[in-house]
């Protein structure tokens, strides 16, 4: 490479004493002009062929390596996950022959095939932010396409997926021994996943129909038609033709631990004894729930149904007089805000901190039927998301905590009755912790609101 | 950089306190002068991110202080008129958390602590403090790690004399760096020659007198003039 590049500067040198001469000498102008135009091309061509080359080489092998260090991480949580969950089975060897064969076998598993799609697609989005610091910044300025840019990243999360296509390795091997045939189709379209899976986690500009296209061939060729091949291949083709160049991705501050569970123990401090007064209130709905079914000896559904009802309603109570005691106990701490503490954390913090405390009220809903306890459970991200907002709003209302206890009774009420409405509530927990992010941040923590506010023991208070 | 973009902002509705302020503060200390209530503390509020803008924008060193919530707030320091801190942590709590969301190590808070002289009141919660012993607590928040972007309000009030110091001599350095400091006082002295800019807030307006005039005797005029709510 570097004798290329001396012999290209060499030749650069004799051109231009040509071109000098030539242009000092009128007669040869249309020559003059001539050999420059070639020349430009020559330049062209030399660095495509000599340098562009090594560049991209170079490119690639850089994505190659931090895709492998991602990949290094990324295996030892994820193959000790793997071990753990084999090793604590009765029969290891039994398992990893099951899973095999879920993969392997013919027809294979769906269940196995969903698990290995989600991995494929779990490993490239995971690492993809990751990489974001290295995209935007300095690399950008070095002399390369930015489809090789692109193309180098697709090979550092393609790369990163190694955990899992070893695994495949192993688990085909597996297959092997135990006399299934594992026929290249099948690795083919295993590969042909990997790569759509990475294609369809890039950061681009076009992420829209790159995602589309390529997530769509992934689908395609896992679906085991050997002709669907073609058509998977020719859309991951087209999603990395249309895919454009990286986008520029503002990677994300990382938040830092408060540490030693700060605010909770501010929490735990302010309301005291007073932690206890939730469960005794919550307690009410469970004793009649466990009376109602005592006394109408309900068995089925309709069991089912009723604790449903009761064991969310008792939740719905605790997080009501909990969230209601910490906003007065504890009120918004206004210079907490000029703390690089993002309000999504602050929320996040509150709603974990109402959710830890029900546990020993789900452990009595399971008690009485175990089932519906694990369908409170489900709901309760949307309660404590939604106990976390009204928590902004109880100093400025009269009424208090009212609207979210109407809110939580209806949600209880369609859980009972439509227990498939639980698989909204999932979904909309996490709109809901944005919306109470989006509370947290509009709410006036400076604004004076004597009458809600419990001074508590302090001495500068106005309300001591 | 301080940035405030068309920034409204009212307590109440109907009750206007910023009405499309347009300001960029650079570095250099920068007085907030007028008579009680026209809005410097709620300015502060604003740049600190503890109220968010009903509309606007504010930005910190080019952050979005409501986008980019950490960046924003990375090398802020705000002290407030009033420390409201919760009164349930401990002073040692409050160092504690600031020193690990600014990633600064516990060692130098407790050096803070040492130079606010509260040392052996770290345990303290903050209800058994003064007034006083609070405002040193945020102020001693503040001088861990090397804050860009400084918002005091009232810096010298409640403070005892060798506070009074050590809080000008932090200012000083802090202008040596080439941080950027937004004062809002009525106590203009101490600051007459440090004084960069000055500014008030009118009408829900905010004004900027820069550059000041060079004679001392001139800027007090001028600082004066703005501490009562005069026109100019």
């Amino acid at each position: 490479m570097q004798q290329g590049c001396k012999r290209h500067s060499h030749g650069d040198q004799k051109t231009t004493e040509i071109l000098f001469f030539l242009q000092h000498h009128e007669k040869n102008a249309f020559l003059f002009r001539a050999i420059r135009v070639i020349r430009g091309r020559f330049y062209s061509a030399s660095l495509c062929l000599c340098g562009k080359g090594w560049l991209v080489k170079a490119i690639l092998l850089f994505h190659l390596r931090v895709g492998v260090r991602l990949a290094l991480q990324s295996f030892t949580s994820l193959f000790s996950a793997i071990v753990a969950l084999i090793i604590l089975q009765m029969y290891p060897a039994a398992m990893v022959a099951m899973i095999a064969r879920g993969i392997f076998g013919s027809p294979p598993s769906a269940n196995m095939l969903v698990l290995v799609a989600a991995l494929a697609f779990a490993l490239p989005a995971w690492a993809a932010r990751r990489m974001a610091h290295g995209l935007n910044g300095w690399i950008r300025h070095l002399p390369v396409s930015s489809s090789a840019n692109r193309r180098g990243l697709a090979l550092a999360l393609i790369v990163v997926q190694s955990p899992l296509a070893i695994a495949l390795g192993l688990l085909a091997f597996v297959a092997h021994v135990q006399g299934i045939a594992v026929l290249r189709p099948i690795l083919l379209r295993l590969a042909l996943l990997l790569i759509g899976a990475a294609l369809a986690t890039m950061p681009v500009r076009n992420r829209a129909a790159s995602g589309a296209l390529s997530v769509t061939g992934a689908l395609l060729a896992l679906s085991g038609k050997p002709w669907m091949m073609l058509p998977a291949l020719v859309l991951i083709l087209a999603a990395d033709a249309c895919s454009g160049p990286i986008r520029e991705i503002r990677a994300r501050e990382p938040w830092r631990a408060a540490g030693s569970f700060i605010p909770f123990r501010i929490a735990w401090r302010a309301l005291s004894w007073r932690i206890f007064t939730p469960y005794l209130i919550a307690l009410l709905p469970l004793g009649v729930t466990a009376l109602f079914i005592d006394n109408n000896e309900l068995t089925g559904e309709l069991l089912a149904g009723t604790v449903r009802f009761g064991g969310s309603m008792a939740i719905v109570l605790f997080l009501s007089t909990l969230s209601e005691k910490l906003s007065v106990r504890r009120p918004v701490w206004p210079w907490a805000r000029s703390l690089p503490w993002p309000s999504l954390r602050r929320v996040l913090e509150d709603a974990f901190f109402l959710a830890v405390h029900t546990v020993p009220l789900v452990a009595l809903i399971s008690l009485i039927h175990a089932r519906s306890a694990i369908a409170v459970l489900l709901l309760l991200p949307l309660l404590a998301s939604r106990a976390t907002a009204h928590m902004r709003r109880i100093p400025g209302r009269r009424t208090g905590n009212v609207a979210f206890v109407l809110e939580g009774f209806f949600a209880s009420a369609m859980i009972a009755l439509l227990p498939w409405t639980l698989l909204l509530a999932l979904a909309a927990a996490p709109v809901a912790l944005l919306s109470a992010r989006n509370q947290d941040s509009r709410q006036k923590v400076t604004r004076w609101l004597e009458m809600h506010h419990d001074a508590g023991g302090d001495s500068l208070s106005w309300s001591a | 950089m301080i940035s405030f973009r068309d920034v409204h902002y009212a307590y109440r509705p109907g009750e206007p306190v910023l009405r499309g302020v347009n300001l960029e503060i650079t570095a250099g200390l920068t007085l907030l002068l007028g008579p009680n209530g026209c809005g410097k503390s709620t300015f502060l509020k604003l740049a600190a991110g503890v109220e968010r803008p009903d509309k606007g924008i504010t930005r910190i060193e080019g952050h979005d202080l409501w986008r980019e919530e950490i960046a924003a707030r990375r090398n802020l320091a705000y002290v407030p008129e009033q420390p409201d801190l919760t009164p349930y942590a401990t002073i040692k709590d409050i160092v504690r958390l600031v020193c690990r969301l600014r990633g600064e190590p516990f060692q130098r808070g407790l050096e803070a602590l040492e130079s606010a002289g509260l040392s052996s009141l770290s345990n303290r919660s903050i209800r058994e403090l003064s007034m006083g012993q609070r405002r040193r607590a945020v102020l001693a928040a503040a001088w861990v790690g090397a804050p860009r972007v400084v918002l005091l309000d009232e810096p010298l009030e409640a403070m005892d004399r060798t506070m009074r110091e050590q809080m000008l001599a932090w200012i000083q350095q802090l202008l040596s760096n080439g941080a950027s400091i937004v004062i809002a006082t009525h106590e203009i002295e101490p600051f007459i020659s440090k004084a960069t800019r000055a500014a008030t807030v009118r009408d829900g307006l905010c004004k900027t007198c820069d550059p000041l005039p060079d004679s001392d005797s001139k800027r007090v005029e001028l600082f004066e003039a703005l501490s009562r709510g005069r026109n100019e």
